[in-house]
Parts: C-alpha cells; structure tokens; sequence
C-alpha cells in the first residue's frame, strides 16, 4: 500500500471537467511533481489532497487513512503557496510557531521548534522581523519552514517559486530538495517549469486538460515521452514532415533518414511526421551509423552555454543546440551544413 | 503655451483649495471667536466653563438597568458624553462583531453576493433617520418584544439603531480593508496549519483589517456620538449628548458655540489617535496586499 494513494480523482465545477480519472500512488518520503500548462488541472488536484476542494469523485488516502472528507485543518498536511501567505500581523518566528500553537504544544517546544526551523532555512536570528522586511526569497523559505514546522505528513507546494527572479528561483529550487531529502518528507510540487520538475522530481505527472499523461522518472519522461504531448511539453521538440520511403525509410525534402522504430502503419508515399530534441543533432560530426542531413542555416542565437542554429531543409525547419566550444566558429545564415543524429533520437509522431 | 496652461492650471487648483479650507475653517474661526465673548467687553473662556462646570445635580447619569449599575452625579456636559461614548463603544463593538465576519464570508464563499451586500448597506443612506426611528419605535416598543419598557432593552434599541445608521461605513471601511489583503491565500495557510474558523479570523483577519476596523470606529464613533433623532426619541430625558446639544443650542447664546468647538476638538484628537494606532504597524496590511 503506498503512502499517498490518489484513486480516479475527478473534479468538475460546473459543467467543466477540471481532473478527470487521476489515479497516483505516492511512496513515503518521494518527491512527484505536477507538470503541466495552466489550467491543466495540476492546482486543483494539489488542493484536494490540501483539502480545499472537494473531489466530484474518488478518494484520497494518506498513510492507509481516507481523508477525502476530513477537513483541512485536520489532515496534517504542509502547504507552500506560489504568494508566501505569511501572516503580516506576525513575525517570522510567530508565522512559523502559528501552526504549533494551533496544535497546543508547550511554549518550550514551540520555541525550539522554531529554531530548530530557522536554523534549517539558513535564517537564524530573523524571528523578531516582519514580512515586510525580508526579501521574495526569504519569505518563501519562512513559509516553507512554518509549513515544516507542523511535521506534516506530505508536504504541498503550488508554484513557490514562480513569483521570484531567476537567480533566487535557482537557489531555492536546491534549497527545497536538500530540505526534503534531510528530512525526508513526501512532497508533492506543482509547477508549469519543466526545468524545475526535472531537476527536483523522483517522479514527474505530466497533466494535459486534466488527464495524467505520463508518469515517470525525469530521464523517461524527457527521453521516452510517450505521448506528442508530453514529447512537446517537456523540453524543446523539433517536428520535420516528410513522407514514408522504401525500407521503412523517411524522406525528408528528398533525403533519406532511417528511424530504429520505423511507422509501421505507413505505406510508402504517407506523410509522416518525425521529431528530434535539439540536443541530439550534430553539427560538426557524423558519427558511424547515423542519419545525415544536408540543411541550409536559417538563424544562430547565443545562449550562452548553447549555440541554437535554426536550421532548414526543403523549408522543413527544426533547431540544432551544440555546446558553446570558443575554439569552434558557429555557422553562420545562409550557409549550408551537414547535420547528422543517430536513428534511435528521431521519433515518428504523426 | 504649455507654461501658461500650467500656471493657470496651478492657479485654478489653488483657488479651488482655498475656497475649500475657507469653507471649512471661517465658520471654525467665527464660532471660536463668539464662543469667547460671553462677557460683554470681553475675551475669555467664560462659555467654556460654564459647560464643563455647572453642576446640575439634577441632571444625572442613571443607568441603573443590568448590566448597567452606574449611578453618576456629574455635570450633564459630562454625564451625557459619558453616555453617548458608552452607546458608541458598544455600537462599535456590535458592528465589528457583526459587520467582520459577515463580510469576509461574502468575501471569501459567496463573492457573487457582494454587490447584494454593497445595496443593503447603502440602504440607511437612503431612508431617512426619522424614519428609521419610527419603524424601530414601532416594531419594538409594543408586543411582542416591548423593548423600550426596560432601560436594557431601549439601550439595545439604540445600539441596535446606531449599528444600522453606521453600517454603510464600516460595510466599506472592512470591505476595502479586506480587498487588500489577499484574505483566500491567508485563510487557506491558516487552514492548512490546522487553524479553525475562530482562530483564523481572531488571529488573522482581524489583525490584518485593523487599519480598516478603527477607520470604522472612528467613523461610528463620530456618528453615535453627535446623533440626535434615534437617542432624543429612545431617551426623551436628553440623556444623549446629541440631545444634550441640542437643548444648549436652544436654551444658551455663547454655550453652543464653545460646544461645538469642544466637540470638533474631540474628534479631531479621535482621529489624531487612531492614526497614531493605525500608524503603529500600519505595514501589517501593506505587506499583506495581493
């Protein structure tokens, strides 16, 4: 039996079918992340777990225990919101003692409690300030730390650090997996970022239109999208049309490229669509065995760590990343390059 | 051109503001000055002392109903402010009590029905106090309830009276209070910490709308305290100090001017005070703005 059990969720408001069929089940101590665009369903899923909607149909169980219908101030659950909602009549070590007084716990606990927590967010000596006076960041772990306070048995997150710079975002993103691996808390993190899902997650649920489309660690769900969505979603997709050859080839602006899982279902002459991540192009190599093909160099844009050359072939165009190397000359536009990948990183999605 | 437009633009505004302050401050001006010249051929205090220290044993504080045991002997200036800063705490205390958690509930569940809300507060700016003191006097002064038999049952009337006069005030004061702080996001954190409805809005919606409740205070305070019609009906022996105004305005020449410059100090160290308590923490709402 697994620690979180979420069986055929739904969830509809009105006549808008917001989760339908959502069957998770979450280990002790595991990290699973919602992925998934706005409106996907993936909030209001967290918020009937939080127990602030109410499932049309389902039940959630938490450690062997059916709470769909316990309130949620008795669920004993921890929540970070995308806003911080710290209580701004309250100081930090008030915010993060609020949830230990509601408990009823002695003063002495409280008090070594919300040390114990300041001390784990790296924010010791902050307990006398008010909101008011800490940075987005600061807040965010304050509100991490009163949600920690409570020993919650899952801990939910809504998009914590959609609200914060790209600097603080990356800080914090480390600092939240560090806390939960320390304390080995099951979490469940809602987010729209799949950078952030696949560098957090044990797991990741790619939601579209409030179905599951694939759950799955981050490397399967990158490198073995099951789905055009999720391949699309998560990370960047490039899509080349072209039609079935002999051979289980596909001709692409005339030029042959062999795929390791031909489309089966396609006679020669069908269109057939193939996708490739960027990263999996060569620029200035052809290894043994791999598909070459011979492309015309539409845009470069520096990225710093990467080099995007928009490429075209017949106008069919698709986007190669290579590694910034300062010994090697990206192309420029307008020149005509040979690109190769392997056949196992083109994909057939339509 | 567009310095000349400027200027006149400048000129104009500063024509408007002070016709504005002269509106305001000369009648001030005038009633002080009469108010000190109740000695003929000379300047002084004499009406202010007249108001502050007749002693009119006969005219006493007597409430004598429970919860009320007060039996005072004080000047009436005195008495009857007493009693109407006594009418007006409870006010202030019905109306917070009542006002608060009913408009963030709406806010909170039922935000469709704030518009409802919005019409049913306005409606005491639409009836006329009269009116209102009628329909009271009407409804509860024979059975089946024969309130204003007892000396509690009229002070709930007047209480309950000035609670309906002042709620379009505190309706918008804890209205725009509430609009500011992202109340659904708090209210859930609070939940989600094991927080029940009590606690929640003792702890955290009342301590975050303060700002907005003692705006409301000061506003219902202002009212109770000057309001003539309900309390001069309810109270016939001029208990109030609305009534009590208006019997000086009627019965003195220089005692009503020095009133009414002791009753505009009075609020205006009201309002002095509660800025300074509003200003104490005044970020508390500010941070908790959406």
């Amino acid at each position: 039996m697994a620690y979180l059990e979420l069986n055929h969720l739904r969830k509809v408001f009105g006549v808008t079918v917001a989760v339908e069929s959502f069957s998770l089940d979450v280990e002790r101590g595991e990290f699973v992340s919602f992925l998934g665009p706005s409106g996907c369903g993936k909030t209001t899923t967290l918020r009937m777990i939080a127990g602030f909607e109410q499932p049309t149909e389902g039940t959630i169980c938490i450690d062997g225990e059916d709470v769909t219908n316990v309130p949620p101030n008795k669920r004993k659950l921890g929540m970070v919101f995308q806003s911080y909602a710290l209580f701004p009549n309250m100081t930090v070590a008030d915010n993060i003692a609020f949830g230990l007084r509601m408990a009823k716990l002695p003063g002495h606990l409280i008090r070594q409690r919300v040390e114990e927590m300041l001390a784990l967010i790296q924010m010791p000596g902050y307990g006398n300030r008010y909101s008011h006076q800490l940075s987005g960041g600061q807040q965010q772990r304050v509100a991490l730390a009163r949600a920690l306070a409570i020993q919650p048995r899952v801990l939910l997150l809504d998009e914590p650090l959609s609200a914060l710079d790209a600097k603080i975002r990356d800080e914090l993103r480390s600092e939240i997996r560090r806390i939960q691996q320390e304390l080995h808390i099951t979490t469940i993190y809602v987010t729209h970022d799949q950078e952030e899902a696949l560098s957090l997650s044990d797991r990741i649920v790619v939601m579209n239109a409030g179905r599951i489309e694939q759950v799955g660690p981050p490397f399967e769900i990158y490198n073995r999208p099951r789905t055009e969505f999720v391949a699309r979603f998560v990370g960047t997709l490039s899509t080349l049309h072209g039609t079935a050859g002999a051979d289980g080839c596909v001709m692409i602006g005339g030029q042959p490229v062999r795929l390791a899982q031909p489309p089966a279902d396609k006679l020669p002459g069908d269109a057939v669509t193939i996708a490739l991540r960027p990263e999996t192009i060569a620029l200035d190599e052809v290894a043994p065995g791999h598909n070459r093909l011979t492309a015309q160099v539409e845009g470069v844009t520096f990225l710093g760590a990467i080099v995007r050359v928009q490429l075209s072939v017949n106008g069919a165009t698709f986007v190669a990343d290579a590694l910034n190397n300062p010994n090697f000359s990206p192309p420029r536009a307008g020149e005509t390059v040979t690109v190769s990948f392997s056949p196992e990183a083109a994909r057939v999605v339509g | 051109m567009i310095g000349k437009r400027s200027f006149a633009t400048r000129l104009f505004a500063w024509l408007i503001f002070i016709f504005c302050a002269a509106y305001l401050i000369v009648p001030l001006v005038t009633q002080f000055d009469y108010s000190l010249r109740a000695r003929r051929g000379e300047i002084g205090f004499t009406a202010y002392a007249n108001v502050l220290s007749i002693p009119e044993p006969d005219k006493v504080l007597q409430v004598q109903t429970a919860p009320f045991k007060i039996t005072l002997n004080l000047p009436r200036f005195y008495s009857s402010l007493l009693f109407s800063c006594l009418m007006a705490a409870l006010t202030i205390l019905v109306s917070t009590i009542i006002i608060v958690p009913t408009a963030y509930w709406v806010h909170l569940r039922v935000p469709k029905l704030r518009p409802v809300m919005e019409f049913f507060t306005v409606l005491p700016f639409a009836i006329p106090g009269i009116v209102l003191t009628f329909g009271l006097l009407r409804t509860y002064s024979g059975p089946p309830f024969s309130m204003t038999n007892t000396e509690l049952g009229t002070v709930v009337l007047l209480v309950g009276g000035y609670t309906i006069a002042v709620m379009p005030y505190t309706y918008r004061s804890v209205d725009v209070g509430l609009r500011a702080i992202d109340i659904r996001t708090l209210t859930e954190a609070a939940r989600s910490l094991g927080a029940g409805w009590p606690a929640i809005i003792l702890q955290v919606i009342f301590p975050n709308l303060r700002v907005a409740i003692l705006s409301a205070a000061l506003l219902t305070f202002a009212i109770a305290i000057g309001e003539y019609t309900l309390a001069n009906f309810l109270f016939p022996d001029e208990r109030a100090f609305g009534s009590y105004l208006a019997s000086v305005g009627n019965n003195k020449i220089f005692e009503p001017a020095a009133l009414t410059i002791i009753s505009f100090v009075l609020v205006w160290v009201l309002v002095l005070l509660i800025q300074r308590v509003g200003r104490g923490t005044g970020q508390t709402q500010m941070t908790g703005m959406r």
